[in-house]
């Protein structure tokens, strides 16, 4: 009996508390209105959410840079020592999707109408190779690695081989591509899952 | 196992974006809202099945995501602060007849939804009539009148 009594005062000195309290000092046990607010709750909340949308704002802007795949930050070359072969690349990658590297020889190397290319063979088992561009005109296993023959029409010209990958394993992998019996041109990807 | 992984992944993803977005951005929705909403499904479809189309796959995720739902409501339920924590907490922005202004600002209501609100609900006219405006955890307005109208 009693809380409902001084419940019912309460309600019925609303109006005067809530003038006699002023702007904003506290008058929540005087509201009429069962709200079940939380001021401090939500005030938290407000803030997190602010950060929240700075935190969507950067990873837009961070996006757009490329460092989750395509884009300036991720478009990257490697070179190897003695600069006869130049490999194009993503740095950043995300699993599944499909991308072209591109790898130029220099006209040292073209010698013979052929070029024989050497692609490591951890590389390969993050990668779903699906062509070659030109076809290489044989496939040779070299211990883990692959060597390519790839056909060159003009020897002692510059060549540009195109390889269609697919990526199936996420996380970091290095690579090796170069020519057989010479140092390789090395170059790290990261793939997001 | 992935595809409970990949459901329950996209489920709390979810939450957090929406609850960081505020509640004010698509409960009051306008044409364009809904089309957004059309387009962030879209988005979460390809992650949710990915190139697997057999039903099985479907089943579990359907029912993966059914399934967290029920726990999190029951959660919700339990603690009070799990609830706090995943819809918010109303708030009241109008006292009688006075704007809180801070309040309104950072919660991202204008005078003009409030009046919208008080004139749809109770055909109010003026400010003054109004003794509770209460944003409420859905997102909506609720207006209380003044008792003597």
């Amino acid at each position: 009996m009693k809380p409902r009594h001084s419940k019912l005062a309460s309600l019925a000195s609303d109006d005067a508390y809530a003038k006699a309290s002023g702007r904003n000092s506290k008058p929540k046990e005087a509201r009429s209105v069962q709200v079940d607010e939380d001021m401090v709750w939500q005030r938290r909340t407000w803030t997190i959410q602010r950060l929240g949308w700075l935190a969507m704002g950067g990873l837009v802007l961070t996006a757009l840079t490329g460092v989750f795949g395509y884009g300036p930050v991720s478009c990257q070359q490697a070179t190897d020592p003695a600069g006869l072969v130049r490999v194009e690349y993503e740095r950043f990658q995300r699993q599944g999707s499909e991308f072209t590297l591109r790898v130029d020889v220099a006209p040292q190397a073209t010698a013979d109408n052929v070029v024989p290319l050497r692609v490591s063979g951890s590389f390969l088992d993050a990668v779903e190779v699906k062509g070659i561009a030109p076809e290489p005109r044989e496939a040779r296993s070299l211990g883990a690695d692959i060597e390519y023959m790839i056909p060159v029409a003009q020897s002692g010209q510059a060549a540009t081989i195109r390889f269609a990958l697919k990526l199936r394993e996420v996380g970091s992998h290095s690579a090796e591509i170069g020519l057989s019996g010479r140092e390789p041109a090395r170059f790290t990807q990261f793939v997001y899952p | 196992m992935d595809s409970v992984l990949r459901a329950a992944f996209i489920y709390f993803f979810l939450l957090i974006v929406f609850r960081i977005a505020g509640r004010r951005t698509l409960s009051e929705m306008t044409t364009f809202d809904f089309v957004l909403l059309l387009i962030i499904g879209e988005a979460t479809e390809p992650v949710l099945l990915g190139d697997d189309p057999s039903v099985v796959y479907a089943a579990i995720v359907i029912i993966t995501l059914l399934f967290i739902n029920i726990a999190m409501s029951l959660i919700k339920s339990r603690w009070k602060t799990m609830e706090k924590l995943m819809d918010g907490v109303p708030t009241i922005i109008v006292e009688h007849g006075r704007l809180m202004q801070d309040r309104m600002s950072t919660a991202r209501v204008s005078r003009d939804d409030v009046m919208e609100a008080a004139r749809r609900m109770h055909g109010i006219e003026r400010l003054e009539q109004i003794k509770y405006a209460i944003v409420e955890v859905s997102g909506g307005i609720t207006i209380v009148p003044q008792a003597s109208g």
